[in-house]
């Protein structure tokens, strides 16, 4: 069993598993290899950009606007170019029509 | 929840998948020190009732024909704390838990390294098509 150091205080991901087990958990490999995927809650990104390695594109979403920037910036430092992130609600994610293979409430619901 | 829910169910494509992945209030988190079980952490009332009324809205949007459940399921991972010290300042930031179960902060050495293991419940349900 892999241990999730816990280092970075003040970056509320530290407390959630630090690898991909939720996405193993989930098998949901097959299930995102290519897909539109739509992220409900993404925080500061720490599971967005494990789902960009295969998804097609992502849409991430969260009303935090302190942890969009921040997700947005490494986002930019990394390179991603199939992830977009926004400042919504659940409620009102704001894609209008586009449509997604998968929407993952990631701690959100 | 369940206009979130709503919204979700609104931006996939029928046949598409839905995903809830959260803490699982089922479980609660068990503190270990030097592997041997020391007691465990409790959850606020209030992040029970919001795990209980997510529950209730993913059963309603199921009842309404919205939701097909593929799978559920839960998994532990593991949080590790230099000391008691660490732990504790989780606790005060956490606004999920709100401290350890009775009996468990006096069995912890203070000053050794601990592991939380902690579960997460999560559902995968198919778009219907509507």
């Amino acid at each position: 069993m892999a241990d999730t150091p816990v280092g970075r205080i003040g970056c509320a991901s530290v407390y959630r598993p630090a690898d991909d087990r939720e996405l193993r958990a989930l098998r949901a490999g097959r299930r995102l290899s290519g897909a539109a995927v739509l992220e409900i809650g993404c925080g500061d990104g720490r599971l967005t950009f494990l789902l960009a390695r295969t998804a097609a594109r992502v849409v991430a979403i969260d009303p935090d606007a302190a942890a969009i920037r921040l997700a947005r910036r490494r986002a930019g430092e990394d390179e991603l170019t199939n992830v977009r992130f926004r400042i919504a609600p659940a409620q009102r994610p704001g894609v209008g029509r586009e449509r997604f293979d998968t929407a993952i409430f990631s701690w959100s619901l | 929840m369940v206009d979130a829910l709503h919204a979700a169910h609104r931006a996939v494509r029928p046949g598409g998948t839905v995903i809830d992945l959260r803490p699982d209030s089922q479980h609660q988190p068990k503190v270990f020190q030097r592997r041997v079980f020391r007691g465990g952490l409790q959850e606020t009332a209030l992040a029970e009732g919001d795990s209980a009324a997510s529950d209730r809205a993913i059963a309603q949007l199921i009842a309404q024909g919205l939701l097909r459940p593929v799978r559920t399921g839960h998994f532990w991972y593991s949080l590790r704390f230099p000391d008691r010290t660490g732990l504790d300042r989780w606790l005060e930031t956490s606004r999920r838990l709100r401290g350890y179960a009775p009996g468990t902060r006096g069995r912890i050495d203070p000053r050794a390294g601990l592991v939380v293991r902690r579960s997460l419940t999560y559902g995968i349900y198919e778009r219907v098509p509507s």
